[in-house]
C-alpha cells in the first residue's frame, strides 16, 4: 500500500483517546515515526 | 488472548523503540473503559486509543470475518497461545474483527505493514523493529 493509497482512506477518521478526547487518526504519526498495532479487540 | 499475547510481545521491544525515539500507538475495537482496563493488567506502556466504529480499521484495509477468527489456523494458534500461559479474559469489541501493525511516519511514511490474516497471525517483530528503527 502506497502512502497515496491510504490517504484518502484516513482521511476524517478518527480515534478517541482514553480520556474520551477524539484525535485525528493522521495526526498520531505526523510528526514522528509510530509503531500502530491495531489490537482485535480488548481481552 | 491474542491481544493479550500481541501487546505484551510489543511491550517486550518498547525499550528498544524508545531508545530509537518511534512511539508504541495501539488501537482497539472496544471501550475507553475496556482499554483502560487493559492497559493496566497487562500493563501496556504505549499509547492507547479505541474506535468503536472501526473506521480506522477499514481504512487500513484490515481483515474481518467470522472464520477468521474461529478457523482452524486460529484454534491452533489459541493452543500454542495458551500453552504460553495467556488466557482470554473479559472480551471488549469487535470479535471477529483482525488487526494489524503499521510503521509509520513521521509525515507520509509507510514503513512497514501487516495485516492479520486470521486471529493469532502476528506480524514478525523482527521485522517491525527492523522497519522502526532502520
Amino acid at each position: 500500500m502506497t502512502y497515496g493509497e491510504l490517504k484518502p482512506r484516513v482521511a476524517g477518521v478518527f480515534v478517541q483517546s482514553v480520556k474520551g478526547e477524539a484525535v485525528p487518526l493522521e495526526s498520531l504519526w505526523q510528526g514522528r515515526r509510530i509503531v500502530l498495532v491495531f489490537l482485535r479487540h480488548f481481552g | 488472548m491474542f491481544a493479550r499475547q500481541q501487546a505484551a510481545a510489543l511491550g517486550g521491544v518498547k525499550g528498544r523503540l524508545d531508545g530509537a525515539g518511534v512511539a508504541l500507538v495501539a488501537v482497539g475495537s472496544g471501550s475507553t473503559d475496556g482499554a483502560r482496563r487493559f492497559a493496566e493488567k497487562l500493563p501496556f506502556a504505549g499509547e492507547m486509543y479505541v474506535n468503536w466504529d472501526l473506521s480506522a480499521y477499514r481504512a487500513f484495509r484490515l481483515e474481518r470475518g467470522l472464520w477468521k477468527t474461529l478457523g482452524p489456523a486460529s484454534v491452533l494458534r489459541g493452543i500454542r497461545a495458551m500453552m504460553d500461559g495467556f488466557r482470554q479474559g473479559r472480551t471488549d469489541g469487535d470479535l471477529w474483527q483482525q488487526g494489524g501493525v503499521f510503521v509509520l511516519g513521521p509525515g507520509e511514511k509507510i514503513l512497514f505493514e501487516h495485516r492479520n490474516a486470521f486471529a493469532g497471525d502476528h506480524a514478525d517483530l523482527g521485522a517491525v523493529i527492523a522497519a522502526s528503527v532502520g
